[in-house]
């Protein structure tokens, strides 16, 4: 399969064929992997707008309305008043499931899940809210610049063990994970790196829940690491860090399996168009996520429906193609429950991801989740009830109801014994509200749902 | 089913029996094994309070109301409304006047385990138009065939989905109970039999009737409780401090007395509603002395005023001699985790005996005032902004005690900071102040850092300042220094002597502003909790605002005499 996949052809401008067509289920595609789902209309408007300008749309929305900026904000403080920080991970939620910059959103999640942070162990709002804040702020911006913030970060060095270290006892962990997990991956430096990064960090403090600079601490002897030596400070370690062949690779390598496909790993060779693009701009990340979005790889057999939906992009999905709302309180909970708990990442890998969400119990999880969704005295979809909000998208026979869910919301067709039980679900009783609820549980707890 | 229903909302009439029953009331057809009775003796003018009332036009102009009228579901109703309305010649309003022109009435009876409701309409005639024209509607429902008839001494009655029904003269008798129905009619037709106007229990509990009470209700609590129902609730004792502070006293008066009553009254201004019990001192048990006072007339004291006063509670309870008689009053689980805090607060009060010279050294006279606070000068401001709120109390000894108070605030704020700087949190800086008048401050301040000085989304800690105050005997345990400075520069009218054992009461012009205040906290908690976006999450919070807007205040009362014992609930709306 990896040597199937030419990288020139690969990464070059998705032009549609009979094959390959533009179309609904292709917008909903788009959709699916740079956001978490549209409903008809945006998916319509993109269709209208074709396949590039359609990405180029979403990039463009990526900057987010004054407006909306001001108001998640302030429910974000009104949020920590308590100090709760579970309350932030339903901010996070409630902001998923209504910002108008879906891609700025997912990228923010996608960081977040790299530069894993668990608020479990940081017990402090404010901080994890300023590391979102971060993270959306470089999410289609500069990797490099992301990387020394980052390595700043107060939330990270408390989750990492490193809000003292000493130049007489230099603490590795960060020094580590940068090279490890965030910036190069193994195999693309020693342990004596690991050893000599760590002395330019030694001064870098938490106080008060502020970054501190301990000069007495610093060693200001020579480093000599990656194949540079001198009198290095954190920054320029930092920056020697992200300056390594080996890191556009791995960041392009991360983009891939975010945005185009769990498995097969992709190879050095795919890779390597991506990889010299993120070089060329100075590790931007726009240009970059914006030649996957627009490639012929991105809408190939090889990406549609060759992800398994997290349980965030399960549950926001589910009602962003509803134009659904929600308590989002019970919506966090519920995704921590699952595994994917926001701002409760399980450790600093992060998410494994892909088969991984899927097992016996995650599975009857999954359907529980959109069980109580559907059933939720909350819950309103394009702020009526789904009968109503169904009917308004004229899906009020069994097929139509089927058809619709299948272009907006599955990667891959649903199978024909399947469409017959969930026709079977959506024509008996006489409940109208139940039944419909009845059948849009089955047709989101197929084995294809579960598919991205 | 049409008929049905109406045959269940206004019932049918059938031929009457000649026989005037024009002196007779609900009471006197009921038997003398009622234990429950409950009357609405003028339907209309409650109507007249809840419809014609001021606040109508405002209720009727809130959007959720005009969405609620503007359903199917409402529309139908109306439709069906309409329809009766052309049956019977009269308006909805006319009709329900009409057939319960002299009462409505409730009764149930141990004897045969029935429940009979009693309504007293205008006259015969009326009570048979409606008679004649529901039983037209009831002959156009799905099936007719369900209304079974049947007579007793000339009497018609009918059956509906069990419950049976009859009309004599201006009066429809139901049940669901034919024997209690045939107990009705007995009384009814012979007038010889022993009724519950007979009962010296309900005489006595008429006696305190207030004859334009909207609601008047009676139980036979002896009865009730020789029939074992809810044991747990005539046991005397409780499982739970809290439960016992708060009704620790009404627990031993239901063991012992024979019947309670209620009424409600309604007007433009409010709703109160009042219950009452036969009560003597000698009911009470000795280790129960905390809650009415060794001779039975203990009353709270009266609060100094404050500005923005919320809450005030004012009651007595001596809390040291409940502490002292817990094992007489608690079982061993409780007891046991007060032997616990009795030990840990003894060693908190350096030694001394919390129940005995902590407690001890209060009167029984407790105060709680909360207020809002407000912030308009003060930074930091916190982002949620709570109500302050002090206990305010009376030392026995103050030239003894203060000292010892003053001395384990002292060590309280030390044992704050000392764990606050352990979670990194803002410390408090104390401060003594002697004021004019000879009282005594207390206070501490939480010092915010540089960057949150002038905050204004600042940590809900800053809505405290604990403080302590004394004044004479007045000593005051404060939430912020201003609160406490303000209530013991308070006056206090001296005359207490017509308190009752407690008085809670809830300002709402107050509550208002405190919700007001958090404002943009309940829209966005609403926004999360709903999925709301802002608009409609702000359109509900306005809503609410608007409604609490329209109350007054809210009241609760315990009173206690030589021979009665009674709770006061009063509502109070605005009405202009």
């Amino acid at each position: 399969m990896k040597q199937a996949i030419d990288p020139e052809w690969a990464w070059t401008e998705f032009q549609p064929d009979a094959d390959t067509p533009w179309n609904l289920r292709a917008a909903a595609h788009l959709y699916r992997r740079a956001g978490f789902g549209a409903n008809h209309e945006e998916l319509t408007t993109a269709v209208e707008a074709g396949a590039v300008d359609a990405a180029d749309n979403l990039l463009g929305s990526a900057a987010e309305p004054e407006d909306y900026r001001h108001e998640v904000t302030d429910l974000a403080h009104a949020s920590m008043a308590s100090g709760n920080v579970q309350q932030l991970s339903a901010w996070w939620a409630y902001r998923m499931l209504s910002t108008p910059s879906q891609l700025l959103e997912k990228l923010t999640l996608l960081w977040h899940g790299h530069f894993a942070t668990s608020a479990q162990k940081v017990e402090d709002a404010k901080l994890m809210f300023d590391q979102n804040n971060l993270l959306r702020k470089y999410a289609l911006g500069n990797f490099a610049r992301l990387l020394q913030e980052i390595s700043r970060d107060p939330a990270m060095l408390i989750y990492l063990d490193s809000v003292t270290n000493r130049k007489a006892h230099p603490n590795e962990n960060y020094a580590r994970e940068i090279m490890e997990l965030f910036c190069l991956g193994e195999g693309n430096y020693t342990e004596n790196d690991i050893r000599e990064l760590a002395r330019c960090f030694t001064g870098w403090e938490v106080k008060n829940r502020k970054f501190r600079f301990n000069r007495y601490q610093h060693d200001t002897k020579s480093k000599s690491f990656l194949g540079h030596t001198g009198n290095f400070g954190g920054e320029e370690g930092v920056r020697i860090v992200a300056g390594q062949d080996a890191a556009p690779q791995f960041v392009a390598m991360k983009l891939v399996k975010f945005m185009v496909m769990d498995e097969p790993s992709p190879s050095a060779e795919l890779l390597a168009p991506l990889a010299r693009e993120l070089r060329s701009n100075e590790m931007q990340i726009a240009p970059t996520i914006r030649r996957i979005l627009t490639s012929n790889i991105f809408y190939s057999a090889h990406a549609r429906g060759r992800k398994v939906r997290s349980p965030v992009e399960l549950a926001i999905g589910f009602l962003r193609s509803l134009e659904g709302s929600t308590n989002s309180y019970e919506l966090a909970e519920k995704l921590q429950t699952l595994g994917q708990g926001l701002l409760y990442p399980p450790s600093v890998k992060g998410w494994d991801g892909g088969r991984t969400w899927i097992n016996s119990s995650t599975l009857l999880g999954r359907s529980n989740l959109i069980r109580s969704l559907l059933d939720h005295e909350k819950t309103r979809f394009g702020k009526t009830s789904l009968n109503e909000y169904l009917a308004s998208e004229d899906a009020e026979s069994a097929d139509e109801i089927i058809d619709w869910f299948q272009t907006s919301m599955f990667a891959v067709d649903i199978p024909a014994a399947a469409r017959e039980r969930i026709r079977t679900l959506l024509s008996g009783g006489n409940n109208r509200d139940e039944k419909l609820k009845d059948g849009v549980h089955a047709l989101c707890t197929l084995p294809e749902f579960q598919l991205c | 089913m049409l008929r049905t229903s109406i045959l269940c909302c206004l019932s049918l009439i059938t031929a009457a029996d000649p026989v005037t029953a024009a002196d007779r009331t609900a009471s006197s057809l009921l038997p003398d094994t009622t234990v429950f009775y409950a009357e609405i003796a003028n339907p209309s003018d409650l109507i007249s309070t809840i419809f014609d009332h001021p606040l109508r036009e405002n209720i009727e102009s809130l959007e959720p109301y005009r969405m609620a009228t503007n359903t199917d579901g409402y529309r139908a109703f109306l439709t069906g409304r309409k329809f009766v309305e052309i049956q019977l010649g009269m308006e909805w309003r006319e009709a329900i006047e009409t057939l319960t022109s002299r009462g409505i009435y409730l009764g149930v009876d141990a004897k045969t385990q029935g429940v009979a409701l009693l309504i007293n309409g205008k006259d015969a005639a009326s009570m048979d138009l409606f008679r004649n024209k529901l039983l037209e509607l009831s002959k156009l429902g799905k099936n007719p065939e369900q209304i079974k008839e049947g007579e007793y001494r000339g009497v018609t009655a009918y059956e509906v989905n069990k419950s049976k029904f009859a009309v004599v003269d201006d009066w429809l008798l139901i049940t669901n109970k034919g024997d209690l129905g045939k107990v009705l009619l007995d009384r009814f037709l012979d007038g010889t039999e022993t009724s519950l106007t007979e009962n010296e229990n309900f005489q006595a509990a008429r006696k305190s009737r207030n004859r334009n009470a909207s609601v008047w209700a009676y139980a036979d609590i002896a009865t009730v409780r020789d029939s074992g129902v809810a044991p747990q609730l005539y046991s005397g004792q409780s499982s739970n401090p809290g439960v016992e502070l708060l009704v620790g006293g009404f627990l031993s008066t239901l063991q012992k007395t024979p019947f309670a009553s209620a009424q409600l009254n309604a007007s433009h201004q409010g709703i109160e509603l009042g219950f009452s019990m036969p009560h003597k001192h000698d009911w009470v048990p000795e280790e129960r002395n905390f809650y009415f006072g060794p001779d039975g007339t203990g009353h709270g004291p009266i609060l100094p005023h404050t500005r923005n006063t919320l809450f005030t509670l004012s009651t007595y309870r001596d809390i040291s001699e409940m502490w002292l008689r817990a094992g007489d009053l608690f079982n061993e689980n409780i007891n046991d985790g007060l032997a616990q805090a009795d030990a840990s607060l003894t060693t908190f009060f350096s030694g001394k005996d919390f129940g005995e010279d902590i407690l001890g050294s209060l009167t029984p006279q407790v105060g709680f005032v909360a207020a809002r606070q407000d912030f308009t000068d003060i930074l930091p401001v916190p982002t949620i902004k709570l109500p302050q709120f002090a206990l305010v109390m009376q030392l026995k000894d103050p030239g003894k005690m203060a000292r010892e108070l003053r001395r384990t605030f002292q060590s309280m704020i030390g044992f704050f900071n000392v764990v606050g700087a352990m979670e990194g949190r803002s410390q408090l800086e104390m401060d003594i102040d002697k004021l004019d008048n000879g009282a005594e401050l207390i206070t501490s301040v939480y010092i915010p850092d540089e960057d949150d000085a002038a905050s204004t989304r600042a940590d809900i800690i800053y809505n405290f300042s604990p403080s302590v105050g004394f004044f004479g005997e007045r000593f005051v345990v404060a939430s912020t220094h201003r609160l406490a400075r303000e209530l013991v520069q308070a006056d206090v009218p001296a005359d207490d002597s017509e308190l009752g054992n407690t008085h809670v009461q809830l300002e709402g012009d107050i509550l208002r502003q405190v919700l007001n205040d958090n404002r943009g906290q309940l829209v966005s908690q609403n926004m999360l909790e709903d999925g709301n976006s802002r608009e409609e999450a702000e359109n509900t919070i306005d809503l609410l605002l608007e409604v609490v807007g329209y109350f007054k205040h809210l009241s609760a009362s315990i009173n206690v005499s030589s021979n009665q014992l009674g709770i006061q609930l009063g509502l109070h709306v605005k009405s202009d």
